[in-house]
């Protein structure tokens, strides 16, 4: 149970307070209800660069990063296809730095060209290091596409490619950030060993003046309901064959949303689950095995994903998986399974309560959702999903024509080869 | 109303004092030493089991990596199906680790099911059985893996930056090879087990919100005289055989990024240079503000990230610099590197940069001893160097007082980048 205060200044900022008083550290969570699916088709991977122009420099700050370094302090941040969040910890006396250079990239950003340039090319590298040059690191860049037609989340968040990045102006830059940044479309929350009352004085003071932007209401594109299994076949250099499918799935907020996440678990979660008793230990066809759901804002995608054993045929390893998705849209579960998955989910949120960051992290992503509270509702939700809604769930989610699936090929010593530039 | 300034920084004060809560060293009923900190509000424990069991106890390579791997595929009770089963129900994490020096096992559990989970853990730890069928399919798993990590530049320049550091005769430089995987029958890791894995070579900590049956509990699982028996260790001294050649390249060709290693042996946390050294580290790379990002990352833009780090272990410690840039800056950022660390001889440090990074790493160290699962590991920091916690005190103290002078005499005594070993992976 994770307590809290909650207000709202007249700008729009909404605020939240948790009290720990079991750490000396607190932890400041800014989260911006601006993600990768806010772009436009031609203009992709922004949110993300733009998260990385906003550590270049404020119009009052003129070096983000250094103050709070000189006040103990430390932060970073993550964009996702949903939202950008900012996020700093640092020791409780000195909590006021966090709001001074929050507020101030809040106020406005002051980033010369050469930093643009510069983080274009960080960014480039990152796309790099994480996409390109790594071994099936380009699988969601092909997934994507082919899952969602209409909708945004059909690129990731770094980008559809490089060049879209590359493009990138300082016109553009702007534009972002006053479509996006303001205190009518952001959520703070603060914890730590601090009072409500301390925390609406220093968000008054720093983050009252900031003018309301009146951000306007996104209208995305719903995704059409797929009608006919899609494949996707590509050959690369890498060292075994692999297998991925997705399935749509609902949407963070549905009712279905915990059954869903039951059934990853149930295929997926851990060393005693379907997947991989059956198809990585028993029948040895694959050398690993990963089945997770995209638990997005709007309907999300059901991943099952693996790396074949060298000589197993693409054919039978898909269709040990079909088979265990058949079993488990029969019910056939055995009679602690279920206990088992809800069990472990629960442990794994009383864990991510140990940590005061975590907590602030998760209060805003909730709240971000529509309510915090439901933060508090969590483990309910899960502990009340039946083997019926689990059946329910599965037979929706897992028929061929909502299937997408990329088959990932090694290419062969020969072929390597000869296309090598 | 007082219009607000914005221009200048909020009031702030250096961390004065860092409160932890220590490990309280008790025994079990068959006097093995168990180390407790009982810390938090969550009612979760995290036991860790840490033997010598790591790959300077091993003749052959990938010995204790793989023993350590299947001790939970099958003991005498409990299948390897059961036991995921049972960690599995009860929400429990159990982790294996074996590194250059200890095998670690972990176990993170809520505290009402101790019990049920500890008494897997006891079999593990006791009756461990090794079955042929389940490691051939861990073989197999493993070696699909391996061949999956060596085509990454990273896994390639970091595995020939140990081998010429240490040179392969010694424990820290030998690198397994595909091959290895083959040589290695189930009956070699039973034997390492049944040499290793016994309670005289364990170190129990013990860290979240512990009660009286917490211990009563740890008692009858552990406490017995079962697996009590003499150990043989290696103690043989190994010396440093670096190479002569101070600069590879692994060749990569359709790599769009080389992975870089710079760096030297030097020493571990024993030695009186080491906290002055970490302070050095911090500023040129240990930290999103250090030079090296200054430069590399946030100027040049040539790299996602660049760190360096100041590596301890027990019988040795090494400094890298670590980063992975586009193909066609690999010679730029080294030159810059190597600018960087003759800067670091030639000049001062400036005084603000070093007041921000005493700061810095004060603050760090309060996230340090934040929580009972930090407080455990900052406790092993200690443990395996047999050192105390006046370690810690002495680390603050060199953090608020060491000069820009002694920094400077340190960099030229062990930085000079003359005397650094360079490994790119790619181009």
């Amino acid at each position: 149970m994770i307590k809290f205060d909650r207000f709202t200044l007249k700008n729009g900022l909404r605020v939240i307070v948790h009290k720990d008083n079991t750490t000396p550290i607190v932890a400041f969570n800014l989260l911006y209800d601006v993600g990768a699916k806010d772009e436009h088709p031609d203009r992709t991977g922004f949110a993300h660069l733009f998260e990385h122009l906003m550590f270049g420099g404020s119009v009052n700050v003129p070096v983000f990063d250094k103050p709070l370094q000189m006040v103990g302090g430390e932060n970073n941040a993550f964009t996702t296809n949903d939202i950008t969040n900012y996020y700093i910890t640092l020791p409780k006396e000195n909590l006021e730095t966090a709001f001074w250079i929050e507020s101030d990239r809040m106020l406005s950003l002051a980033f010369s060209k050469k930093k643009l340039d510069v983080q274009r090319n960080v960014v480039v590298e990152e796309f790099k290091q994480r996409y390109l040059n790594q071994p099936y690191g380009d699988v969601w860049q092909l997934l994507r596409p082919l899952a969602y037609k209409k909708h945004p989340y059909q690129w990731s968040t770094i980008g559809k490619e490089i060049s879209h990045i590359q493009k990138a102006s300082m016109e553009d830059v702007k534009r972002f950030f006053y479509n996006h940044y303001a205190p009518d479309n952001a959520i703070l929350v603060v914890a730590g060993n601090i009072t409500t009352a301390e925390i609406k004085k220093l968000a008054e003071k720093w983050f009252g003046p900031i003018e309301k932007r009146n951000v306007k209401k996104r209208k995305l594109p719903k995704e059409p309901v797929q009608k006919k299994e899609r494949k996707l076949t590509v050959k690369r250099d890498v060292p075994f064959d692999s297998i991925f499918k997705v399935y749509h799935m609902c949407s963070r907020l549905d009712n279905a949303y915990h059954a869903t996440d039951l059934i990853s678990d149930l295929l997926s979660g851990g060393r005693s689950s379907r997947l991989y008793v059956s198809i990585v230990q028993e029948q040895k066809l694959f050398s690993e095995i990963e089945g997770y759901i995209l638990g997005s804002n709007d309907p999300g995608l059901f991943v099952i994903s693996g790396k074949l054993i060298k000589g197993v045929k693409m054919k039978n390893a898909e269709a040990a998986i079909n088979a265990e998705i058949e079993k488990l849209k029969l019910g056939l579960l055995k009679k602690q399974e279920l206990e088992k998955v809800k069990n472990k989910i629960e442990a794994n949120i009383v864990l991510s309560e140990m940590n005061v960051m975590n907590k602030a992290m998760n209060l805003a992503y909730f709240e971000s959702l529509g309510d915090a509270d439901n933060i508090n509702s969590e483990i309910k939700k899960y502990r009340k999903v039946t083997l019926k809604d689990i059946i329910k769930e599965a037979n929706k989610i897992f028929t061929r024509q909502n299937c997408s699936t990329l088959y990932y090929y090694a290419k062969r010593k020969a072929e390597s080869k000869k296309h090598k530039p | 109303m007082i219009a607000l300034n914005r221009k200048t920084q909020p009031g702030f004060r250096q961390v004065e004092k860092i409160e932890m809560i220590k490990a309280e060293k008790l025994r079990l009923a068959n006097g093995l030493p168990l180390y407790v900190i009982n810390a938090g509000t969550q009612d979760v424990l995290k036991i860790d089991f840490i033997f010598n069991a790591g790959s300077w106890e091993q003749d052959k390579p990938l010995t204790a990596f793989l023993t350590n791997l299947m001790l939970n595929e099958g003991t005498k009770n409990f299948t390897g199906c059961r036991i995921a089963e049972k960690f599995d129900y009860y929400g429990a994490h159990f982790t294996v680790n074996a590194d250059k020096q200890y095998a670690t096992l972990t176990l993170i559990t809520l505290s009402k099911y101790l019990k049920e989970t500890l008494e897997i853990v006891e079999d593990i730890l006791k009756r461990s059985v090794f079955p042929q069928k389940e490691y051939e399919s861990v073989l197999q798993r493993e070696k699909q893996q391996f061949i999956v990590e060596n085509t990454k530049v990273n896994i390639l320049a970091r595995n020939k930056f140990s081998q010429v550091l240490y040179g392969s005769s010694h424990p820290y430089g030998k690198v397994a090879i595909l091959d290895d995987y083959d040589n290695l029958p189930v009956e070699q890791l039973r034997d390492f087990y049944l040499r290793l894995y016994s309670g005289n070579n364990c170190n129990i900590i013990i860290a979240g919100k512990i009660g009286n049956d917490t211990l009563k509990t740890l008692d009858r699982f552990l406490g017995g005289k079962d697996w009590i028996k003499k150990c043989q260790l290696n103690l043989t001294s190994y010396k440093a055989k670096g190479d002569k050649e101070k600069f590879y390249l692994l060749k990569k060709e359709d790599a769009v990024q080389s992975a870089l290693r710079v760096g030297k042996v030097l020493f571990n946390k024993l030695h009186p240079d080491f906290l002055g050294m970490q302070v050095l580290n911090t500023i040129l790379g240990g930290y999103f503000g250090s030079r090296l990002m200054a430069n590399i990352r946030e100027d040049k833009g040539y790299t996602y990230g660049i760190g360096s780090i100041f590596v301890s272990m027990k019988n040795s410690g090494f400094f890298v610099i670590v980063s992975e840039v586009g193909a066609d800056v690999s010679h730029k950022t080294i030159k810059e590197i190597e600018l960087e660390l003759k800067k670091l001889r030639n000049e001062l440090v400036p005084e603000d940069e070093l007041k921000l990074v005493r700061n810095y790493m004060l603050g760090e160290m309060l996230n340090a001893f934040d929580g009972p699962f930090a407080l455990a590991e900052a406790f092993r920091g200690l443990l395996d160097y047999d050192l105390d916690y006046d370690f810690y005190d002495k680390a603050v103290h060199t953090i608020k007082t060491i000069t820009a002078k002694e920094l400077n005499t340190l960099a030229n005594k062990y930085l000079h980048e003359g005397t650094m070993y360079k490994v790119v992976a790619g181009k």
